[in-house]
């Protein structure tokens, strides 16, 4: 398994976040998180394709093979209602837990 | 799942290594333009930056395969849902079918469940007791061969002393008590036990402290009880403040130390008692009457109904055993008056102990009842295999399209599993209301042994609701699996082209079907048939007395602190009051209440008669006011009867029965002889005609009647009053009187004598009600299976009937004709059916009163009755066939 726990959730919450609203191939959604500017494909990209399966393994994404604009053959991902909720419930849950931290350091910053 | 060139692995593989491939060569792309490299170092870049491609793959090959594991599990799952969902659909479709079959099934799984829970709770359980299989009953052996005696107390002390095998030896015996509150006197049922008893069980309390080796040793100074978890719970409202209570048992205080676990029932079948008391407590207070304290002393008195010892560890049934045996030789030496001819019997603990007197007969009718309730189910078994396969005739048009459209013989087998199994799961659940039900209706009975079987821990738990839940799906597949397998063999071709007036399905199966439940039905109905001549037989015994109209009364003075003449005027003057309440023809008192178990068997010596070798010289007697004869409408046949004016001053007199007056006095006149009685001179001042207690007593037995005023004083007294009208208002009156008299004494028991008789028949009337209910059940399974099969013959020849009909066949012909078809089949299931029986029936030989077990009557009007019965049902199904309109018929298609 490669990463932490945290560094697991954080990429598939990325991964799904991506996905919302669009059918794209392993290559693009990698691109686009990198894009974002996180780390969380700074130590390997391949971890990605785990990401991807285990998601789609749980029903929360759905692949299939399909063509590129170029004509090429790769899988695409599109995301589930499934997927979906769960996208909102962690993203919700995220942002609490980013108050959480905040409030402490803020109070920390305080004293 | 890798390795070889095909198959769901290497796809995966090969998509796994496509998808891996396209990022590599699109991440390389933008690498060589964003970097401005070589096409091989930004190849090589992405591959550095991808990480480790190997072990990547194989984590995802991995996923691949436990997902692709857990769909096949999905689909499975999914396709089980589907046939269920279809099978409802399917039943829903024919409701009359649906319901027939889970009515029968219903009716089979609960009465089996039912019955099961009786068995179950009577031979199977295991007492609530720590590890019960190193416990065994010990009891010593009687003189006249008898192994399960009881023992004295001193005899109970010696063993537990000197056995070294034995962790622990407990006694108890039952008992009853008073209990008296602010409304009245109220009897419970009480163990008199040793200190060590909760000990040796390894019972712990509920609630408080058990009753301790100290509790034994203080005998009386501190009395203590325990009481039983469900009188806790229903008198005292389950309050944990019970604890230091003093109670009033029998007028002398107790203190309340302990609460005995819900699920602790003792060991003995039938139930808790209400109380535990330390039985050297209760010998000490009870009105500490000498006679009673000596019981503690005497080696004569054998009043320990019961001793359970607990294995010392390593040690086996057969050590304790010998060295239980040699004690019982040192006894035997050291008190060869009393204790010589005696041994011990060492019974390991299997399950409740059965009363001493059910013997083998509890076990054997409860096999019974097992017995019928499994025939009834079986029978209901081939009712709906039969219906099924006619069904799996009708279906075959449906069946055969499924194959073409490509469904598997093993997936249609499955479907039609899953519709049997579903129904016999629905009928098992519908089946748990009739278990309910019938566990009610039982309640009423009681086993061989007169255990109650409302005592039995009987009800719906969950060791019943798995047996009835593996029950259905066990009847399910019995039914279901021979109807599933011919209908699954579907062929395709001829199924389309015939349709549903194709060849049936299973032909000669259906009519084995009804042979077998032709057989089964009958064993029942003999079953029932000879339960019901003995119960009529057993009915028409009642000699020499009038069970009518006597009310039974059963009360103790000494319970309520009455001894000596106290207690003879005590009860003169509840007899006195008695005889006065209006309509009360007449009354007497008696020690003895009629039909009242024996055991008050004693030794007699009569002058002049030589015994031979090892003759029973006990008789049984009993103590009596001088209206009983008339009160039980006995008859004295010569002499008198007993006078007020026989009492402790004039001398011994007794009546004796005509059985005894024959033989002991073959050839002299009995009436105004004497014989000996203990230190006794008796003369015998009447003959009275032989009662006949049914099951009691064998007949003959001898009896003695002696006035109750030459008696002992009295303790326990049966009242009994006979009137011309209702017992009930009577019995109320009595109940006054008693209060009346002093509401210290409790009343024991109260009933009429006609009920007691029911008591001591129940056996009989429960195999009677029973098989009589199944075996109607049975003959309308049967009648509704022999209907079906012509009916549905009937049908389906309706084009060669027809034919033949054009042909000039007449009507009789025809009728003739289909007939005979079920002639074979029920020939051979009564004949099946008679052979199965005589040997069954050999079995509840024991049960049958004044009738074989092979009785030809019964075995004739049943078989009678059985054709008689398979003939209307295949003659209305039958006539159907003689209407048909041969013209009509040739026209169709």
């Amino acid at each position: 398994m490669s990463g932490s726990n945290l560094f697991t959730g954080t990429l598939d919450l990325l991964v799904l976040q991506t996905l919302a609203g669009q059918k794209l191939h392993g290559y693009a959604i990698g691109r686009s998180i990198r894009a974002a500017g996180g780390d969380a494909l700074a130590v390997e990209e391949g971890a990605l394709y785990p990401a991807l399966h285990r998601l789609e393994a749980r029903g929360l994404l759905e692949a299939g093979w399909g063509r590129t604009d170029t004509g090429r053959r790769a899988k695409f991902y599109t995301l589930t209602a499934d997927g979906r909720a769960h996208m909102e419930a962690e993203r919700a849950r995220w942002e609490a837990h980013a108050r959480a931290v905040w409030a402490v350091l803020e109070a920390g910053g305080a004293s | 799942m890798s390795g070889g060139g095909h198959g769901p692995g290497a796809d995966r593989e090969r998509a796994i290594k496509e998808e891996l491939d396209f990022y590599l060569e699109l991440r390389a792309k933008e690498i060589q333009q964003v970097e401005g490299v070589r096409p091989e170092e930004a190849l090589r870049r992405a591959r550095e930056r991808f990480g480790d491609r190997e072990r990547i793959a194989s984590e995802l090959g991995a996923i691949g395969t436990r997902h692709a594991r857990r769909a096949a599990w999905r689909h499975r799952f999914e396709s089980i849902v589907q046939d269920v969902r279809f099978a409802v659909r399917a039943l829903a479709r024919r409701p009359g079918f649906t319901v027939t079959a889970v009515a029968t099934l219903a009716l089979g799984i609960g009465a089996t469940t039912a019955i099961f829970g009786v068995a179950d709770a009577a031979l199977l359980r295991q007492p609530a007791v720590r590890a019960p299989a190193e416990l065994a009953m010990v009891y010593t052996t009687c003189r006249n061969g008898d192994p399960r005696c009881t023992l004295s107390w001193p005899d109970y002390l010696s063993y537990r002393e000197r056995s070294t095998t034995l962790a622990g030896l407990a006694a108890y015996t039952f008992s009853s008590t008073s209990i008296s509150t602010d409304e009245g006197a109220d009897v419970l049922g009480a163990f008199l036990v040793s200190g060590n008893f909760f000990e040796v069980l390894g019972v712990s309390m509920a609630l408080g402290r058990p009753i301790q080796q100290a509790d034994e040793d203080a005998g009386g100074a501190d009395p203590v009880a325990v009481l039983d978890h469900a009188l806790w719970r229903d008198r005292f409202g389950s309050d944990r403040g019970i604890l230091g209570r003093t109670l009033r048992l029998d007028g002398a205080s107790f203190t309340v130390v302990g609460v005995a676990p819900e699920s602790f029932r003792g060991v003995d079948l039938g139930g808790p008692p209400d109380v535990y008391v330390p039985l050297t407590d209760a010998l000490a207070l009870r009105d500490g009457s000498a006679r009673d304290a000596s019981l503690l002393d005497s080696r004569a008195q054998r009043w320990i109904a019961r001793a359970v010892g607990r294995r010392a560890p390593g040690t086996t049934v057969e050590q304790v055993r010998g060295e239980l045996e040699t004690i019982a030789g040192q006894l035997a030496a050291d008190y060869p008056d009393l204790n010589e001819g005696r041994s011990v019997t060492v019974d390991p603990l299997d399950g409740y102990v059965r009363p001493t007197n059910a013997g083998a007969g509890m076990t054997r009718f409860v096999m019974l009842l097992s017995g019928v309730v499994g025939f009834t189910l079986l029978l209901a078994c081939a009712n709906l295999a039969n219906l099924l396969l006619a069904r799996a005739t009708a279906r075959r048009r449906e069946m055969g399209i499924r194959v073409a459209l490509g469904a598997g013989g093993g997936r249609l087998v499955r479907q039609l599993l899953t519709e049997a199994v579903l129904l016999a799961v629905v009928g098992g659940a519908a089946g748990l209301a009739v278990a309910w039900a019938l566990f009610r209706a039982l309640s009423a009975f009681a086993l061989p042994g007169g255990v109650a079987i409302s005592q039995l821990n009987t009800g719906l738990d969950g060791r019943l609701l798995v047996f009835a839940f593996a029950l259905s799906v066990l009847t399910g597949v019995l039914f279901g699996l021979i109807p599933a397998l011919q209908g699954g063999r579907a062929d395709v071709v001829s199924a389309l082209k015939d349709g549903a007036r194709g060849a049936s399905v299973g032909g000669g199966l259906r009519t084995g079907l009804v042979a077998l439940q032709v057989a089964l039905c009958l064993i029942l109905l003999v079953g029932s048939g000879l339960f019901l001549r003995s119960l009529g037989n057993a009915m028409g015994t009642e000699k020499g007395y009038d069970p009518d109209g006597l009310a039974l009364a059963t009360f103790d003075v000494s319970a309520a602190g009455y001894d000596g003449d106290p207690a003879r005027a005590l009860s003169e003057r509840i007899l006195a009051r008695t005889a006065g309440l209006p309509g009360v023809q007449a009354t007497a008192l008696a020690m003895r209440a009629p039909l009242e178990p024996g055991g008050f068997g004693t030794f007699i010596e009569v002058p002049g008669y030589q015994p031979a070798a090892g003759e029973d010289l006990r008789i049984e007697y009993n103590f009596v006011t001088p209206g009983f004869f008339r009160a039980v409408g006995a008859t004295v046949v010569r002499g008198r009867g007993l006078l007020p004016t026989d009492t402790r001053e004039s001398g011994w007199v007794a009546l004796i029965n005509e059985s005894m007056a024959a033989r002991w006095w073959p050839d002299r006149d009995a009436l105004g002889s004497s014989f000996q009685l203990g230190s006794r001179e008796v003369r015998v001042v009447g003959i009275a005609r032989d009662m006949e207690w049914f099951g009691l007593e064998s007949p003959g037995t001898a009896f003695v009647t002696m006035p109750l005023t030459q008696g002992p004083a009295p303790q326990r007294l049966t009242l009994l009053a006979r009137t011309a009208g209702d017992t009930d208002p009577l019995l109320n009156a009595i109940q006054d009187v008693v209060r009346a008299v002093d509401r210290e004494v409790p009343l024991l028991s109260m009933g009429t004598l006609r009920e007691q008789l029911g008591q001591v028949l129940m056996p009989q009337r429960m195999g009677a009600t029973l098989l009589t209910l199944f075996g109607a059940l049975a003959l309308l399974l049967a009648a509704v299976g022999i209907y079906g099969v012509v009916s549905f013959t009937v049908g389906r020849t309706r084009r060669e009937i027809g034919i033949r009909m054009a042909l000039g066949a007449g009507r009789g012909r025809v009728l003739a004709t289909v007939i005979r078809t079920m002639l074979a089949p029920v020939a051979l299931g009564l004949g099946a059916g008679v052979i199965a029986a005589l040997a069954l029936t050999r079995l509840v030989g024991s049960f049958m009163y004044g009738v074989q077990p092979d009785d030809p009557l019964t075995f004739a009007f049943i078989t009678a009755l059985l054709a008689a019965v398979a003939l209307v049902s295949a003659l209305l199904p039958a006539r159907r066939a003689t209407r048909v309109d041969p013209a009509g018929v040739l026209r169709e298609e």
